[in-house]
């Protein structure tokens, strides 16, 4: 019992840090309809430069994570402005939106390696990322409780800036039909480089938490990814909440599966658990749609 | 016959198509042929070496090919009285697999090189049945996969295998300290598969048990379920057998779930410095094995470090596996001699023969090796111990010295 307790913490957790990552992505996606796979690179990006204040430069850790969501927030808005923008004014279909993004996953990685090299930065531990305490049979970390606030705050945040800011209330209305929210004098394009702000600055939080707690490599966000897009399945694409409760439940599957079963069994559990969502429930646990670029 | 402009600008591209399709497929007929070039009176051989210079494990690969580079540079000071110089031609592995089986077929197909060195398991798995069709040399030079004794016809070990360095240490725990449960963290693949059986079967036959084994995908970012699975079988000393991207992951997750339970691993994750810095105090106290002398007392190893140190302005981040890449140039350079000596050409199917036929080639750091009839090598084993993580793995202490 006590292992089935902190193996559905430690679930919960990961989740939680699945289920933010997700969740920038999926305030993307269900503004723009753009399946933004160079989100992995926004977190990697963001990762290097939290280590690269953090370590290289010896910046006050709070003071290089408040640069390094601001570095996540540009690395959104320029890949909108450089390679989403055109392609919107050209027309382009979904198939070369997702091409292009991939391309910007790939080069963004191929970049930092020529900027970084290859080697893993690790971050040694410190005191502060070292505590822990413990309740019963769940032993709590600084790492826990640091995942759990960011997830609060990005949550709260971005359910704030949604609901009581004109700007968040655009991203609904162009979400859900950008012609009629045009039309109503919402400007899209303003819109989107706003909402590939918000949505990258989000990614910064999984990106300065990876950083801390595992080595920086130029390919830590693939995996990052992969279990961002099975939680935007899961949860329903589009889906900010489901984005995040998808997470959640990937994070439990993955945990709890090992419970019993051997721990290479865990990944084969969870698409498993995809292949059954993608029969059964389309559409995710809540049923949002996405809309074409 | 006669064809348009149309019609030929058809035929050059399905010559073109032709061409390279042949060479991607590995179908050129000089494959692991004699492919040298004299000039001046000095014969040219090319040596092919493949290893991980992109993704998690590039930080081992790269600083490999340094050695191996250093290796050719002096072998071919050394060498050159003897009217030959070897030419190092390098291909990325990622060391992965698929990457590495492209990565071979360039080296042979395209480079024509007789030999090809190479590391990491499941990339020397994948090449051996490739380097048998092609007939060119395939050395082992820095995987341990027991699995690698006799995966293949052209294939020969130049690194020794988890079967010698795993077992020792398992032997070790179970003998010396008096371990009895023993459970085993390992990266999902043929590196940390092979390990994990070698280290069980020793374990056992030294009367202990294994009381739990949990994999780990390669470049995970979690292992505290693998760690909390691990813990609740209450094991007496935990090995761990994973690759740079996942290991301090583990390292820190058993820590943080307040495992004082002693820890082993090899080489590999012992001496690499990203490793220790990440898992800080996590790996204090942890013994790992070396198959290497690198004592900073020995010349030649200072030399060498201090050569590495001036280039690249940090310590190198194997060092027991670079020994056997500096010392890999000079073993071709010995096989090319003897080849050359009985007059023969340079090929892939001659290398082989040379190695099977010598008792021993002498070497500039191991001082020599020997081949055994599976082609394998048999080398003493140091342990070591870890005081903290942030001294530098050269002065870690030695606390045993196992021979094969």
């Amino acid at each position: 019992m006590d292992l089935l307790l902190q193996l559905a913490k430690n679930g919960a957790i990961i989740g939680l840090l699945y289920g933010l990552f997700a969740y920038g992505m999926s305030l993307i996606v269900s503004t723009t309809g753009v399946l933004h796979f160079a989100h992995g690179f926004t977190l990697v990006g963001s990762a290097y430069t939290f280590w690269w204040l953090f370590q290289g430069q010896d910046v006050h850790p709070v003071l290089a994570a408040a640069l390094t969501l601001v570095v996540a927030g540009a690395i959104g808005v320029l890949i909108e402005l450089g390679i989403y923008r055109p392609l919107r004014r050209r027309k382009a279909g979904e198939m070369t939106f997702l091409v292009a993004s991939l391309a910007v996953l790939t080069l963004g990685q191929n970049f930092l390696v020529l900027l970084f090299g290859t080697d893993p930065k690790p971050t040694p531990p410190s005191e502060f990322m070292s505590w822990s305490v413990s309740f019963g049979p769940l032993l709590i970390r600084t790492f826990d409780v640091l995942v759990i606030a960011a997830s609060l705050v990005a949550f709260v945040g971005l359910y704030l800036l949604q609901t009581k800011t004109a700007v968040g209330l655009s991203f609904r209305a162009v979400g859900d039909n950008p012609q009629r929210a045009e039309t109503l004098g919402i400007r899209l394009q303003h819109t989107y480089v706003w909402v590939f702000l918000a949505g990258s600055v989000v990614a910064g939080l999984p990106a300065i938490l990876l950083s801390v707690q595992n080595p920086v490599t130029p390919s830590m966000g693939f995996d990052l990814l992969v279990k961002a897009v099975i939680a935007l399945v899961i949860g329903g694409i589009g889906s900010m909440p489901g984005a995040l409760l998808g997470g959640v439940l990937i994070g439990l599957v993955e945990s709890l599966a090992v419970y019993k079963l051997p721990t290479h069994w865990a990944e084969f559990t969870l698409f498993a658990v995809l292949f059954l969502f993608v029969v059964v429930r389309p559409n995710g646990l809540t049923r949002s749609r996405l809309r074409s670029a | 016959m006669k064809f348009g402009a149309g019609g030929r600008r058809w035929l050059v591209a399905v010559a073109a198509v032709a061409v390279l399709g042949t060479s991607a497929c590995g179908g050129g007929a000089a494959q692991g042929g004699d492919a040298s070039v004299t000039k001046d009176g000095v014969t040219t051989y090319k040596m092919g070496v493949a290893m991980a210079l992109s993704g998690s494990q590039a930080a081992l690969g790269q600083d490999f090919v340094t050695f191996v580079k250093y290796g050719v540079e002096d072998a071919n000071k050394e060498y050159k009285k003897d009217g030959f110089q070897i030419d190092l031609v390098t291909e990325d592995t990622a060391g992965t697999a698929d990457v590495g089986l492209k990565a071979f077929n360039k080296l042979a197909s395209i480079e024509q090189a007789p030999v090809v060195f190479t590391a990491w398991s499941a990339v020397v798995k994948a090449m051996a049945p490739a380097s048998k069709d092609v007939g060119v040399a395939l050395i082992n030079s820095g995987a341990n996969s027991p699995e690698l004794e006799g995966a293949g016809e052209n294939l020969r070990n130049f690194f020794p295998l988890a079967s010698n360095d795993v077992a020792a240490v398992s032997t070790y725990m179970a003998e010396h300290e008096k371990k009895k449960r023993a459970a085993i963290i390992h990266v999902d693949n043929a590196t940390g598969q092979g390990a994990a059986e070698v280290y069980k079967k020793s374990f056992e036959k030294a009367g202990g048990e294994i009381v739990a084994t949990e994999s780990i995908r390669q470049d995970a970012v979690d292992a505290s379920a693998q760690v909390a699975k691990v813990l609740a079988a209450k094991p007496d000393t935990i090995h761990v057998h994973a690759l740079l991207g996942e290991a301090p992951v583990i390292f820190k997750a058993l820590r943080e779930q307040g495992s004082t339970v002693p820890l082993t691993t090899y080489a590999g994750l012992g001496e690499a410095v990203a490793v220790r810095t990440a898992s800080g105090a996590a790996m204090d106290g942890l013994i790992y094995t070396t198959l290497a002398n690198t004592s900073p007392e020995d010349p030649k190893i200072a030399s060498l470090v201090e050569r590495f140190k001036k280039e690249k302005n940090r310590e190198p981040a194997g060092l027991s596996y670079d020994v056997y890449m500096y010392d890999s140039a000079f073993f071709f350079a010995e096989l090319i001699k003897g080849i050359r000596a009985a007059d023969k050409p340079v090929t892939g199917e001659n290398i082989l023969k040379a190695i099977d036929d010598t008792d021993s080639f002498p070497l500039p750091l191991q001082r020599s090796t020997e081949f055994t009839d599976t082609g394998i090598v048999r080398k003493q084993v140091i342990l070591k111990k870890i005081g903290t993580t942030a001294d530098n793995p050269a002065r870690d202490k030695a606390i045993a010295t196992i021979e094969p």
